[in-house]
């Protein structure tokens, strides 16, 4: 399940290179910030999910408001002359780590959990052929 | 037991994030082509220094019409020309021509309303100056170019005029300005509205205050109602090219 986004992602690049989209000058620059916003909110929608706790409506106006929030310190620090991308970059970069951490850590105990149990299972399975191979 | 990649156990959040996944792969892809395509040199500038520009780009459809519309006159003019050498009376005009086509190279002398900016090494820098304190070749280059941005129409260098091909560089102590030694104080003339050429020069942050940002009397600037400024007497000479028989009076675009 965890390919469908990724499929996805690849389609919409797809959509945006068939199309051939222009973003006119400095808008590409607020643009490319807006992405590391959405990548955030993605990652942290797929991180509650795991957590079983994902609301989509929260998920949803998330990255809305994120993408939108972005952009517009982006155009902010433009207009009055301070790199603002750079606290976008900085905040959205540390909770990019933060929920990809999270995310490593769910997988890892899904992963442990799995070879845990398919041990168990060849054990009793074992058990179940000793007393065959005892007659 | 089932892969932990497989599935999960709540699947409402695949459909909202696989949209917004979609959305956001259309977004870096929107911004990478952006990056691609944008003109080299122009990712370098800063975002509200490119608006700048792309608002001082030439419209390359206006520029070529207005191309042909000189062509064309130039043609016209070359047709008259012709047409005038062809009588008696004809060698006047092309004499005229002659003498504007001669100015324009720098040929002739010039007279008219300008300014004269006067540039001197700090007198007040002590045995050991520093390099702010000296008037260099690469200052003289900066105010003749800053003059010809005012729209001075002729420029002289302590009495060399500035043509074309002019070419101003360092000789150790003096400047070569056309293969002619120049020393402090330099003098340099320029020809053209005495307003617009002053206030070019003059204004804050501009060539004036660069140069003399350790002592402003090291450059002086005076506006003058009448100067005369002579003409190139250097070598015209072409060794290696020559005007081509097929040439025809049309502009760059050729």
């Amino acid at each position: 399940m965890i390919l469908v986004p990724i499929v996805a992602l690849i389609i919409g690049a797809m959509i945006a290179l068939i199309v051939q989209v222009r973003v006119p000058g400095v808008w590409g620059q607020y643009v490319a910030v807006a992405c590391l916003a959405g990548l955030d909110t993605i990652l942290g929608g797929v991180r509650s999910a795991y957590e079983n706790n994902f609301q989509d409506d929260v998920f949803l106006s998330g990255f809305v408001a994120n993408t939108l929030i972005a952009l517009l310190i982006a155009w902010l620090g433009d207009w009055i002359g301070i790199n603002l991308y750079l606290v976008v970059a900085l905040v959205m970069g540390m909770r990019i780590f933060n929920n990809l951490s999270l995310l490593r850590r769910f997988m890892l105990v899904k992963v442990k959990d799995f070879m845990k149990k398919r041990q168990e299972l060849k054990a009793s399975n074992q058990v179940q052929l000793l007393p065959e191979e005892s007659e | 037991v089932t892969n932990p990649f497989a599935r999960l156990h709540n699947e409402k959040w695949v459909y909202p994030v696989s949209a917004m996944s979609a959305v956001l792969g259309f977004m870096m892809v929107a911004s990478w082509l952006n990056q691609k395509t944008g003109q080299s040199r122009l990712r370098f500038l800063e975002a509200s220094q490119r608006g700048r520009v792309s608002e001082n780009v030439i419209d390359l459809q206006k520029y070529t019409e207005l191309q042909q519309e000189v062509d064309r006159l130039r043609k016209r003019a070359t047709s008259m020309e012709k047409a005038l050498s062809a009588e008696n009376n004809g060698s006047a005009t092309l004499n005229a021509q002659l003498q504007d086509v001669k100015s324009v190279a720098a040929l002739t002398e010039l007279e008219g309303p300008g300014i004269k900016v006067t540039m001197i090494d700090n007198p007040k820098a002590g045995p050991a100056p520093i390099d702010l304190d000296l008037i260099h070749d690469g200052d003289l280059l900066k105010v003749v170019n800053e003059l010809f941005a005012s729209d001075a129409e002729g420029v002289s260098v302590n009495g060399q005029r500035i043509h074309a091909g002019s070419w101003i560089r360092c000789a150790g102590p003096t400047i070569l300005v056309d293969s002619v030694k120049i020393a402090a104080p330099y003098v340099i003339s320029a020809v053209g509205n005495p307003e617009t050429l002053y206030n070019g020069f003059t204004f804050k942050g501009g060539v004036m205050s660069e140069i003399a940002s350790t002592n402003p009397s090291m450059v002086q600037v005076v506006k003058e109602k009448s100067m005369r400024i002579p003409a190139y007497l250097g070598t015209t000479a072409r060794k290696y090219s020559s005007v081509p028989a097929s040439s025809t009076p049309k502009g760059s675009n050729q």
